[in-house]
Parts: C-alpha cells; structure tokens; sequence
C-alpha cells in the first residue's frame, strides 16, 4: 500500500511531466512556425496561405501510392468562401481527358498507350468542424470550368456546409489512392525510377476576386498558393529519393520500407523522386543568404557528367544571386531522370535535367535544361505567376535570363553549341523558334488558348526571350537587368500580372514602353524592316562626256531608301558607310511605310545598315537590315561548297550500288 | 591465300595505270554536285551576297544564322534538296554505264581507246542492270531491317535506363548490316568481273556462280574487300577530323580537304574492282606455274682433285 505522500509526489511528477511536455510541444510548435528549417531566412517568406500535412506510402511494385492530406486552408481573401476547387492532375493521363484530346490534336502520331493511364482517387474527404469531421465525399463533383468537358476529372470542387469567414482557417482531412503510369509527361515511372509530380489534391488559388483552377491542359503548368509542405514518404528501403524542400528525418520501418520525412516552406507544391540506384552528389553554394546545398541525383550510367551538372548549377546561381536576387532555400536538388519525358521541369527546390551520356561539352543541352530549371526557381517558384494565363511571365523571362546567363558563361556566339566550328547561340535558337510561328498568338493569350502546341511553345518561350531581347535596345541592358531586379523583389512570394511586370520595367526605365508592349506583348504584328536601295550616282549625270570619276573628287548623289515590310512599327538607326571612310547614322520613327536618305558627296555609299548593333532581334529577316553595294559572294560559295559536297557524298553512297 | 598475295598491290597498280577513270568519274560528280546546288545558288543570291548578316555564315558558321536563312520564306533551301537526289539518282545510272568500260580496261590490262571503253559499257550496261535488280532484292529488305532496328535503338537511347543499349544495338545493326552489305556488294561485283571476263548473258546463273565462288574464296576475297575499305573508312575520318579543326573562315580549302575525301572514295572503290578483278584472273585465267622438282646435280669435280681413272669407261650402249 501506497502513503498518501507518496500519491502526492506522483501527482506532482505526472503534472510536473504533462506541464513539461506541453512546454516542449508548444516550444517547438512555436519554433516550427517561427524558425524556418527549410530556408536561409530567419523568418517566413511568403503568407503562408496553406499547410499540407501529408503522409504517404508508395508501393514500388504497383507504382501506386496511398495517402493521407491534412490541408489547413488561411481564408486571407476578405470574404466567405464556401466552395473549394482542388487540382487532382494524375487523371490528366487518361484517354478522354482534355490534356489527352489536346495532345492527340497537336501531335499527329500521337497514339495513346494504356501504359500512360495514370488516376488520382479520393477515397474520403472530410472538413474539421470544432472536434468534429464533417463527410463531404459525397460532395465532390467534378468541374471543366476550361472545356466544359465532362470526361476530364482533373478539377473537383467541394461546398462547404457553412462558409469560412475571412481570417478563418479551415482544415481539410482527404485520404487518396493514386495509380502512376508509364512516364508520359513528367510524372510516373520507367523501370525502377518513379517521379511523384502532380500526385496529391492541391488546392485551387482565390485570385483576382475568384477561384483560379484550371483544369490541367497539354501545353499548361501550373499555379498554386504558399504555405508549408510536411510530408511523410514510406518507400522500400532500397530507394534513393530526392524531395522539395529538405529531409528532417528518416526511419527505417520492420517491413523493409523506410519513411522519410521533408519539410518545404514557402513552396507552392511538392514534388518527389525514387530510384535505387541515383548516384548521389553533393556541393554547396555560398550565396548571398548562406549555404545552399546543391543535391545531384544523377543516373548510374551518367557520372561522368556530375561534375558537368555542378558547375552550370554554381555558375547559374551565382549570377542570379548577383544580378537578381537571393535564393532563400536551404537547398536545391537536380534530378536526372531515367526517362526523358520526365527531364526539362521544374518544381520548387526540385528540378529535373535532360542529358545523354554520350553529350559532348561544345554542345549545351545539359547546361540548357539545368540553367533554365533552376531560372524557374525564380520565375514561377518566388515569382509564382499564373502559368495557365501568363506562361510567358514564368518561361519566357526565364528563357531570357537563361540566354543572358548562359551568354555571360560561355559567350554570345557559343552559348548553345560549339562543336567542329559550328556555333550557335541560345538567342538565336529562341529567335528562331519564334520566326518558325511569329504570328498566330500573341503572348499573353492564356496557354491552353493558342492555336497549336508549336505556336505556344514558339511564342511563350522563343518570342517572349526574342521580346525582352529586343527591350534592351530600348532600355538598356543595364536598366532591364535593374528592372527585373525590382521585379523579383517586389513581387517574390506573390502572384504578380503580366501588367505588374510591365508596369515594373516602364518604372524602373523611366520611359512610357507601352507603345511597344501593345505590340509585342498584346499583339501578333510581326517585325519586318529593310534596306530596300543604297545607290550612288553622279551628280553630273545629265553631262554627256563627264570627266572620268575619280575618288575623293567625283561628286555623287547617295540615296538609302529604308522600308517597313511589316506591321511592328519600331524606331530605328540607320548606319550609312561610305568609301571615303564617312558614315552617318540616321533615327528613324519606323512608323511611316519608308523613308529615304540622301546625301551629296565626294564618296559612294558602301553599306547601309539598320540596327547596326544588331539589337532588334524581333526583326523577322536580318539579311534585309543591310545592303553591301559591292557583291561578296563568300557566304554564299560556302553554302554552296558544302551543298556540293553533301551531293556529291550521297551520289557516292548511291553509286555503291552500282 | 598465299595464292593471292600481291593481288592488292597489282590492283592498285592497275587502278592507278588508269587513274583517268578515277579522274572522269570525280570531275562528273563535281559537276553534278554543283549542279545539284543551282537552285541554291540562284535563292541565295540575291540574299547573301549584299548582306552584312551572312558574314556570319562566311566567317563563321554560324548554326543559327544559316537555320533563319534556310527558312527563311524568299529561300526555303531545302526545298532545293529534291534535285540532289534527282541528281544522285542519274549519277548512280552513270556509274552502272561506266562500270563495264571500267572492268573491261582492267580485264585487258591496257589503255583503251575511247571507242573501246563506251563499247563496252554499252555491252554490258543491261546486263549490270539486271544484276542491280537481283541485287535490289536483297539490299531492300536488309535495308528495311537496318532501318528498324535503328528506329528501336533509338527509342531506347531515349530510355535513359536503356540509352547505352540503344547504342550498341545500333551499333551491332550498324556491323551486322554493314557485314552483310559488303558481302553482297562483293557478290555482286565478282558476278560483274565473271560477265566481263567470261562474257556471260546469263545474269542469273551468272550470279549463282558468283555466289558459289564467293561461297568458296570468301575469306580470301572478303579481306581483300575489307582491307580496302579500311583505307577508306582512314581516309574519311582524318579528312574530316582536319575538317573540324580547319578555321571556318578558309572555307576553300576546306572544300578541297573534303573533295580529297570524295576522291579517296572514288578511288578505294576502283582499287577493289581492280584487285578483283586480278584476283578473278589469277584464279581462274592464268595457269599456275609449278615450279619443277629441283634435280639433284652432282658437284662439279674439282680440277685439283680429279684422279684420272685407271681403267677407261666401257663404251654406252
């Protein structure tokens, strides 16, 4: 039997004990809401408008993953909501889904496999009332607010039983099953390799006074909230895994499986990957924020090209650490995949490459696809514009940055290739992409409103590098360089418009640019000018017997006539050579149909020559922005040259089977 | 194939005694290459050659700069490409008329006359022809399974799981079919050098006993091929690797490094119809010369030694 002191002394310790445990929970619920793990800033960087807690087991063999969601929704739109829209993209991967009917549209040999047939599920979705869990499952319906089509399951939305009042939080509780496919478009598996994107429901983002959530299309991204991501993963212990944000923890599970546990702040969505057999590597760089480790997962067989890898990853970063602005995240992971069709993305702190292993160095892809993933980091993981209405914000301006750094690292001329004295740059393969399909669409249409998947992929990505280029000419690089600057860091963490944008650069330019947005931002007109005649003449032509022309004595009427063959009207310079070693340098308005130039001289012209920097790289045709009076015809006789050769080597391959 | 030694060296000489061939047949695709690049030229002119831009193309070779003008809607260049194949397609025809002149001078092993080199290559013109045919039925399904098999292996270079077994499926595809190739190539030039030599009509049978011997010399004819075509295979890869290392702006003398490429082809392909050709002949045509059982000559006696014999030789009879 027990004495009464005794009872009291173990009264004591237990509420001594539940006091203390309360302080450490609360003590580190503080700190988990206070000091971030999973980024360099010592405070929360965006509003934080959701909380996924996720916890989820893959199944290696099915290539299915089972989870749970607690998704804590902050209502900061200043009213009611009632009803809640939620991206559930898995279903994108099946035959009657609007991604599917617009692929087999744009691509002619498209033939779908039942391989690709991927499914998102919701088992159970609940909403917290007080103690109580509110059923809503069968509350969900599935919406096409793009198509109307009935068949794409790829939006759902739930009605609340009452509303949840501005400031208020809601907790929702959703237990799901997905099914991955084959790797189709950057989510699923090839083999022992599995990419877990787009694979948990996400909430749709109250934007511009409604919901925006799209349903998912071929050729569109995508567009989410800030908030935290806490997600538990049971995979076999076998796996490597790469994940957003940073790894807290990981335990080792009596059933061979193993669960990993990340944390991402101030992220829009969570991606993952697993693989056995990912060589891992590992560098840091030290930015203006601290440490950043830089995590390569590389496939067995492409080793040799880590080191390829971490020098573009340092490169880039750096330059967008001096020129742009901080990365704030603790880490950065970079993901070779073992499929292609998962290379080439994006996801916050995660990103994906594209390489063989066979790439030589004077060809650029790898530093390409790296450079440009991690550009997103900016435009669209801070600057997390909406994909689906402003694509170009996010992949066009990351196309520029990407051509600007990838010009500063390895020069103009051979920032895309290199290789037996061909040379190409990155602009130019954006510019031309762009002239492929100048005209169809202009940028700011919405993504999944363009004509065709090229016209897209020309425009938003080609066009709007090609746009920002040739703002330069305008601003200055300098400027435009401040001007995106001010961009990031006005609008980091936010969901900026492409007028925010625009507005920014007029800004910080100090110039009224809108005569040139509403022509290449709003509109399609194509930008076309040339040097329609250079021609010297004597002035003493009407004499019958002149005296013999001689250099530096003979007086002769020059005359450049300029032509506007399209309709972008742009200003411009106009450079005029002549053989007496003079130039002159006109402005011109662009805006009438032509305008000619004429000087007398004791000289002939030379060369007349528009855009002389060669800086207005909209201009459609740059072999018409010049005219050499005297022939040269040494490109030609190149091209020639080697046309012969060409022809000559397949007549002896031909003449084999003589 | 101790038999067959020097057939290689009297092949190149033969090739080399009538090297004009060599010389025809470079100067008719150099013609024909260049006028396969006519349309080009006429597009480009008006384009290239008063514009600052294709400096870009001239002093270097600017990958973009040349896509934007190839293109470009006043040029499309490669819609110009229908007439070098147009143009491949005639010089193949030429190169089956050339090739009875061709095996006929070195069948004869002497300067023929101009009157004596188009006779026979009208002789046997048709005679080739059908040859070409027997052989088409060969080479377009190999050629239809080359082509397959590449198209997998390319799918799989595009699983980055299997991307090295892509490679070394197109490579093996590349050797086996290459293999393959070459014998039936040397097929059906052996059952070219028996209708020069043998003066045969009958492409048929005269291709059934080309197979026979080719069946039965394989080893020995097959490393006369090969050994030739490994001088080729050198020769294009050092003129292209100088190729790349040559500045982009010297463009002539890069265009002459590679048509030494296209001449060394030419040629590689002569010196094994020559050397064929001798091996066809030392087989079948020139008798072999036994050498006689050396005979045992007793020594001649020495002067100093001989002994004068004491009885006198009985009388022969």
């Amino acid at each position: 039997m027990r004495s009464p002191r005794t009872r009291c002394l173990r009264f004591f310790c237990c509420w001594w004990v539940l006091v203390a445990g309360a302080c450490a929970a609360i003590s580190q619920a503080t700190q988990a809401l206070q000091a971030p793990v999973a980024t360099l800033a010592d405070k929360s960087l965006s509003e934080r408008v959701v909380a996924y807690q996720i916890d989820a087991r893959f199944d290696d063999q099915k290539h299915t993953l089972d989870g749970t969601e607690v998704l804590t929704y902050r209502n900061l739109t200043g009213q009611p909501l009632d009803t809640f829209p939620f991206h559930l993209y898995l279903n994108a991967f099946q035959p009657t889904s609007t991604f599917m009917k617009e692929e087999h549209r744009d691509r002619p040999g498209f033939k779908w496999k039942d391989k690709y047939k991927a499914s998102a599920e919701i088992k159970t979705l609940g909403v917290v009332n007080g103690p109580a869990e509110i059923d809503l499952s069968s509350q969900i319906k599935f919406i096409a607010p793009d198509d109307g089509n009935l068949d794409d399951r790829t939006v759902f939305q739930v009605k609340l039983p009452r509303p949840v009042a501005p400031n208020e939080t809601v907790q929702f509780k959703i237990t799901f099953h997905d099914q991955f496919g084959q790797v189709f478009a950057r989510t699923g598996y090839n083999g022992d390799f599995m990419m877990g994107a787009q694979w948990f429901p996400k909430v749709g983002v109250w934007w511009q006074g409604a919901w925006n959530c799209h349903q998912f299309h071929s050729t569109t991204e995508f567009f989410a909230d800030f908030g935290t991501f806490d997600v538990k993963l049971t995979v076999p212990q076998k796996e490597v895994v790469g994940a957003s944000g940073v790894q807290l923890d990981e335990v080792k599970n009596n059933d061979g499986t193993k669960t990993l546990t990340f944390r991402g702040e101030d992220i829009h969505d969570f991606a993952w990957t697993a693989q056995p057999t990912f060589h891992v590597a590992e560098g840091y760089f030290n930015g203006s924020m601290g440490n950043v480790k830089i995590r390569l997962l590389m496939q067995p067989g492409h080793t040799s090209q880590t080191e390829r890898h971490m020098r573009i990853m340092k490169e880039t970063m750096k330059r967008f650490d001096e020129w742009y602005g901080p990365y704030p995240y603790k880490q950065i992971t970079v993901v070779d995949p073992a499929d292609l069709r998962a290379g080439g993305m994006e996801y916050p702190t995660l990103i994906t490459g594209d390489t063989a292993w066979w790439m030589p160095d004077g060809l650029r892809l790898v530093e390409q696809v790296v450079e440009h993933e991690f550009g997103h980091q900016y435009w669209y993981g801070m600057v997390a514009t909406n994909e689906f209405e402003d694509a170009w914000l996010d992949e066009g301006i990351n196309s520029y940055t990407e051509c600007k750094i990838l010009d500063d690292i390895f020069g103009r001329d051979t920032s895309a290739m290199d290789l037996w004295g061909i040379t190409e740059s990155d602009v130019s393969q954006q510019r031309n992409g762009y002239l492929s399909m100048p005209d169809f669409d202009p940028m700011s249409r919405y993504a999944f409103k363009f004509v065709n998947g090229s016209s897209y992929g020309e425009i938003t990505y080609g066009k709007s590098a090609t746009v920002l280029y040739t703002l330069e000419k305008l601003i200055g690089e300098e400027t435009l360089k401040r001007g995106l600057h001010t961009y990031f860091m006005r609008y980091r963490f936010t969901h900026p418009t492409k007028e925010d944008f625009l507005k920014t650069v007029e800004e910080v330019s100090g110039q009224n640019l809108r005569w040139y947005f509403d022509q290449a931002v709003y509109g399609t007109q194509v930008l076309d000018y040339e040097i329609f005649s250079a021609e010297s003449d004597r002035l003493d032509w009407y004499q019958k017997n002149p005296a013999d022309e001689k250099k530096g004595e003979t007086m002769f009427h020059n005359m450049v006539i300029v032509h506007r063959k399209g309709d972008f009207i742009f200003p411009l310079n106009v450079l005029i050579k002549f053989d007496s070693g003079e130039s002159a340098i006109e402005q011109w308005d662009g805006k009438d149909r032509w305008v000619r130039y004429e000087y007398n001289k004791k000289a002939k012209i030379v060369s007349a020559e528009i855009d002389p920097e060669q800086q207005v790289l909209l201009d459609k045709d740059s072999f018409n922005n010049s005219r050499v009076v005297h022939q040269n015809a040494r490109a030609r006789w190149k091209i020639i040259s080697y046309w012969t050769w060409f022809a000559q080597l397949l007549s002896q391959c031909l003449s084999w089977l003589a | 194939m101790s038999d067959q030694r020097g057939v290689l060296r009297e092949g190149f000489h033969r090739f080399w005694r009538y090297q004009r061939v060599l010389w025809f047949i470079f100067f008719i695709s150099l013609a024909f290459g260049h006028f396969s690049a006519s349309p080009a030229i006429h597009k480009l002119d008006g384009i290239t050659d008063h514009s600052l831009a294709s400096q870009r193309i001239s002093e270097m070779f600017d990958y973009g700069t040349f896509s934007a003008l190839a293109s470009n809607p006043e040029v499309k260049l490669f819609e110009a490409g229908g007439v070098s194949g147009g143009f491949s397609f005639v010089f193949l025809v030429g190169m089956l008329f050339l090739t009875g002149g061709i095996l006929e001078a070195y069948r004869a092993d002497r300067k023929l006359t101009t009157r004596e080199f188009f006779e026979a290559c009208g002789s046997y013109f048709w005679r080739f022809v059908r040859l070409l045919l027997l052989m088409l039925i060969l080479v377009i399904p190999l050629a239809i399974i080359f082509g397959s098999v590449l198209s997998q292996a390319g799918k799989l270079m595009l699983d980055v799981a299997q991307e090295k077994n892509g490679f070394w499926l197109s490579l093996v595809d590349i050797i086996f079919i290459g293999f393959l190739m070459m014998c039936l190539r040397l097929w059906f030039d052996i059952a070219q050098v028996r209708a020069v030599v043998e003066e045969e009509y009958g492409m048929w049978s005269n291709a059934g006993r080309a197979f026979k011997l080719i069946f039965r010399n394989f080893r020995s004819l097959f490393w006369i091929y090969l050994r030739i075509s490994v001088v080729g295979w050198f020769v294009f890869g050092i003129g292209v690797w100088i190729w790349t290392k040559m500045p982009p702006a010297r463009f002539w003398s890069t265009f002459i490094v590679l048509e030494i490429v296209i001449l060394a082809g030419f040629a590689v392909r002569l010196w094994q119809r020559s050397s064929e050709m001798v091996w066809y002949q030392r087989r079948f045509l020139i008798p072999a010369i036994v050498a006689p059982a050396p005979i045992s000559v007793p020594p001649a006696p020495d002067p100093l030694l001989t002994i004068a014999p004491a009885v006198p030789p009985a009388p022969q009879t």
